[in-house]
């Protein structure tokens, strides 16, 4: 890139308005060959069905996209100029998420009489969302990637709630489908008048702070010596974009990525100045939904076929963001992550702690199984007689406790290998998109070519995790640098699955409950032979692993080292890489894709001291079957009769468990 | 040991550039080599392609009866043995369990450890003074340290061709001596071949019996330590006013900066 900011600016806004407007033309066109166009736009014919549907459709809608891409853009500009992290926006901070789960919540259940009190709830879902992605960042070493990883999880989680939330208050589901895919859909003006004030408001705020935004952009020490009240500034313009980020949400829905992509492109094309950079974003982030809105209009009138705009977004946003991103280079250096490792730990094996987790496992595995609590949480004990019965309940309840436990122990194997074999302590099947992709994989040939077989769909599962563990590796070459990059690649297929699974729920109609309930982790339709069969596998790849546990220890010296010791390192490479996507393939189709059972346990093996690669793997293979089942038995009893979600309650557990592990850096 | 004919590397990419051209040497077998030559001469560039980290570079390459690339992967771990400049370290290994891998090459992922095994990873330890920090963890040692364990690990290896990228940069005088003391009485001893990448050139005049010098990615000037510590020679590889002085009563000589 040559050419200066100032060319840049006029080329490129030059050529995003002339695009916008050709399009509003082209809406236009019919109405100016006979030159109707001046009563469509403002005063349309009643009588007439084409200026009445532009009037009360596709001008609003037109409208409502601008407003919601500068909207989304500016707000992203300066949430990513107050974190200093090109991967920040509202949607990758779980603001949207939170915002969401609220307006769910708020929709379903408060009464008419609170109506007025809807923006303040919303306002504060995201607000809250936020806090807690910040706070499980604030005061860790790497914070840059810290803050993206935080949002994913808690991303995952809210929606996972909404989801849940859904479940039971299956009466509206559809609607609230729609509305989450991010619909710009019009039937008239009101929406377009309920935004507008509210954007015009949060945006003019957002400009009169772009001084107090440069500085913040110094860094808090710098921001501190020039006499910036940096928490209260902070807190002020966060507030706002959430707040901006909030009215759109309620309004449309989630539309992703435009709050991400458009800032952060700008900044690449050298806007450092918060004044033109969310100048830019304001216009340029409008003109692109307005574009993608119109393109999007033109296939939708075929056979009445809805394709969400938000969704859709998503599906163009997230390659694109991997592809700029990863030109730009504004990536902070992926050195920092040694400094996660406490040096402390103590050099002996740690058998008394293995005899102890896998005593606690048995122990719990009985306790599990006999203890339970009944509708008035009393606790019901069923005695081991009970196995001997016909329609035993300890049979069922065995079934799905086992499901359970081999799921955690293969997500943890999973996990272990490529936290390993990437270099990277916070890689794991989820967060890297394996489990998303292998849920993508199978929702695809469910709904869209009716694959009904739980078989047919873990081999389908498993090669689609397979083919996004292969596009890792390609993208991050030699797969040793960057752990942003694995990180990066999560948070694309995990926005592309998000937005394919919304696109495929509105089209499923009967499988919408079953999908959901399994997305978010149930093990409730799990069969005994599936559980030996996931047994099986895992116990074999596990063995296996574990007999390659010195090549695993030599792995984590770096390629260059390994070769130069003579071990083929792409090949191993590949091999335990298929081995994590065929785990986490197989064990995605038990509990779903969200539970972080494939990263907690790792981490948490390692900083309890399993140090080397075999003691590891059975380390992290014991906790993380200790965690699903505790995860299991909560999801079975908290609400008994109704039964949550496995993978949510372990998703809970995990996030619990970082937000503690942060509360005690501090 | 290694013979190049008309080696040269280029990077790749749109702004490829030309780090090596027209290196023809024969590093002798059983002798300590020295490459040396100003920041980015090409130095280590020269010593990944005979590791083996760089495979695109043209001209040809023969170690030994066989080229280059006509080694397996294990093969050539058992004969050659290379320490980078900047080593990952692992973050949870000790210094035992990281000289233990030196003995990958010869047992392979399944292989037991012999007690010939043990007794090479105690000798390693023993000649490179670390048997102290034995069970600390290589990441909590100082740069120094560091550096001798590595040196340790590739001494276990037990390879008859050691490839060392700047082995000493982090070491005090004393430990700089014992090191390159250590590595040219192994090539004495056991016939080590050693190809060292080095900075000091008092250290290249005491240790080095061949010597290599580059200067924009091509041969500048080669021969043995007598005619590197002169003057004209020094001046002619760093393009600065180096001079020489002999020290009485010995066939030692240090250089200054003039």
């Amino acid at each position: 890139m040559i050419m200066r900011p100032a060319h840049v600016t006029i080329v490129v806004s030059a050529l995003f308005i002339l695009l916008a407007v050709a399009s509003i033309f082209a809406d236009l066109l019919p109405f100016l060959q006979n030159s109707t166009a001046w009563q469509a736009l403002f005063k349309p014919d009643e009588t007439r069905f084409d200026q009445i549907f532009f009037h009360f459709s596709t001008l609003p809608r037109t409208v409502m996209a601008f407003m919601c891409g500068a909207g989304l853009a500016v707000a992203g500009g300066a949430i990513q100029t107050i974190f200093r992290n090109p991967l920040a926006s509202p949607t990758t901070l779980g603001v949207g998420a939170g915002v969401e789960l609220a307006l769910t919540i708020f929709l379903v259940m408060a009464p008419a009489s609170l109506a007025p009190y809807q923006d303040i709830f919303t306002l504060t879902g995201g607000m809250v969302a936020l806090g807690v992605v910040y706070l499980i960042a604030s005061g860790r070493s790497n914070a840059t990637l810290w803050l993206i990883l935080a949002g994913m999880i808690v991303n995952l989680l809210l929606h996972s709630a909404t989801q849940i939330f859904m479940l039971f208050h299956q009466q509206y589901l559809d609607s609230i489908f729609m509305w989450g895919a991010g619909d710009l859909a019009q039937n008239g003006w009101d929406s377009t008048f309920y935004l507008a004030p509210r954007l015009v408001l949060g945006i003019i705020a957002i400009f009169a702070l772009v001084r107090p935004l440069d500085i913040l952009a110094l860094g808090d020490d710098t921001a501190n010596s020039l006499g910036a009240p940096v928490k209260w500034l902070r807190l002020a313009i966060l507030t706002l974009a959430v707040f901006v980020t909030t009215s759109i949400i309620s309004a449309v829905g989630m539309i992703g990525f435009i709050g991400l992509a458009v800032p952060a492109t700008l900044r690449f094309l050298g806007f450092n100045r918060s004044k033109s950079l969310l100048a830019m974003s304001l216009l340029i982030g409008g003109c692109s939904l307005l574009l993608i809105d119109y393109v999007l209009r033109q296939f939708s009138g075929t056979g009445g076929d809805i394709f969400p705009t938000g969704a859709a977004t998503a599906l163009i946003g997230a390659p694109f963001v991997i592809v700029i991103l990863r030109k730009a280079r504004i990536m902070p250096d992926g050195n920092a992550n040694r400094q996660d490792h406490p040096a402390d730990y103590s050099l002996a094996p740690k058998h008394m702690l293995m005899a102890v987790l896998f005593a606690v496992l048995l122990m719990g595995l009985a306790l599990s199984l006999m203890v339970s609590l009944n509708e008035q949480s009393q606790v019901i004990f069923t005695p081991i007689s009970d196995l001997f019965t016909l329609n035993s309940t300890l049979g069922d309840r065995a079934q799905r406790t086992l499901a359970a436990i081999v799921c955690g122990a293969a997500l943890a194997v999973s996990g272990t290998l490529i936290q390993r074999v990437g270099h990277n302590p916070m890689a794991s099947p989820e967060i890297t998109g394996v489990s998303s992709a292998t849920a993508l994989a199978m929702i695809i040939a469910m709904v869209y070519f009716g694959f009904e077989g739980r078989t047919d769909l873990m081999m389908i599962g498993a090669i689609g995790g397979i083919i996004a563990l292969l596009v890792l590796l390609g993208l991050c070459r030699n797969f040793t640098h960057a752990p942003h990059y694995l990180l990066l690649n999560g948070l694309a297929i995990t926005a592309i699955l998000g937005s394919v699974v919304r696109i495929a729920l509105t089209h499923s109609g009967t499988k919408a409950t079953m999908l959901i309930s399994w997305l978010a982790g149930t093990t409730y339709f799990t069969r005994m032979d599936e559980v030996i069969a996931v047994a099986f596998i895992t116990a074999v790849l596990t063995l296996l692993t574990l007999l390659a546990r010195r090549p695993l220890e030599l792995a984590s010296m770096g390629a260059d080292q390994a070769v130069s010791l003579g071990l083929g390192i792409s090949l191993f490479r590949l091999a335990m890489m298929m081995a994590a996507a065929i785990l986490a393939a197989v064990s995605t189709l038990l509990v779903g894709p969200l539970s972080f059972v494939g990263l907690m346990a790792p981490h948490l093996a390692r900083i309890a001291g399993f140090r080397l690669a075999g003691a590891h793997l059975i380390g992290a293979i014991l906790i993380g079957a200790n965690v699903m089942m505790v995860a299991e038995w909560l999801a079975r009893n908290m609400l008994y009769p109704q039964q949550l979600p496995t993978g949510l309650i372990a998703a809970l557990i995990g996030t619990a468990y970082f937000l503690i592990l942060s509360a005690r850096r501090q | 040991m290694f013979d190049l004919k008309d080696v040269g590397f280029r990077t790749e990419g749109k702004a490829a550039k030309t780090l090596l051209s027209d290196i023809s040497v024969s590093f002798p077998t059983q002798a300590f080599s020295a490459i040396v030559g100003h920041n980015g001469s090409g130095k280590s560039t020269l010593l990944k392609i005979l590791a083996r980290k760089y495979r695109q570079f043209s001209g040809d390459i023969h170690m030994g009866e066989k080229a280059l690339t006509d080694h397996s992967i294990r093969d050539f771990a058992r004969k050659v043995a290379y320490l980078p400049q900047n080593p990952t370290v692992p973050p949870h290994l000790s210094v035992r369990e990281l000289v233990g891998f030196g003995r990958y090459p010869w047992r392979g992922a399944f292989g037991r450890y012999r007690p010939v095994d043990f007794e090479k990873i105690d000798r390693a330890m023993t000649l490179t003074h670390i048997e102290n920090f034995a069970d600390r963890l290589v990441a909590s040692l100082s740069g120094g340290e560091r550096q001798r364990v590595w040196l340790a690990m590739l001494l276990a290896q037990d390879a008859p061709i050691l490839l060392l990228d700047e082995p000493t940069s982090a070491l005090d005088v004393g430990h700089q001596r014992d090191i390159l003391h250590l590595v040219s009485d192994l090539k004495n001893t056991i016939g080590l071949t050693v190809i060292a990448v080095l900075h000091d050139i008092d250290m290249v005049g005491r240790f080095a019996d061949h010597i290599l010098a580059l200067r924009h990615g091509q041969t500048c000037w080669q021969g043995d330590a007598r005619n590197f510590m002169q003057a004209g020679t020094l001046q002619k590889i760093y393009d600065a006013d180096i001079g020489v002085i002999a020290v009485p009563q010995s066939n030692i000589s240090i250089s200054y900066i003039a």
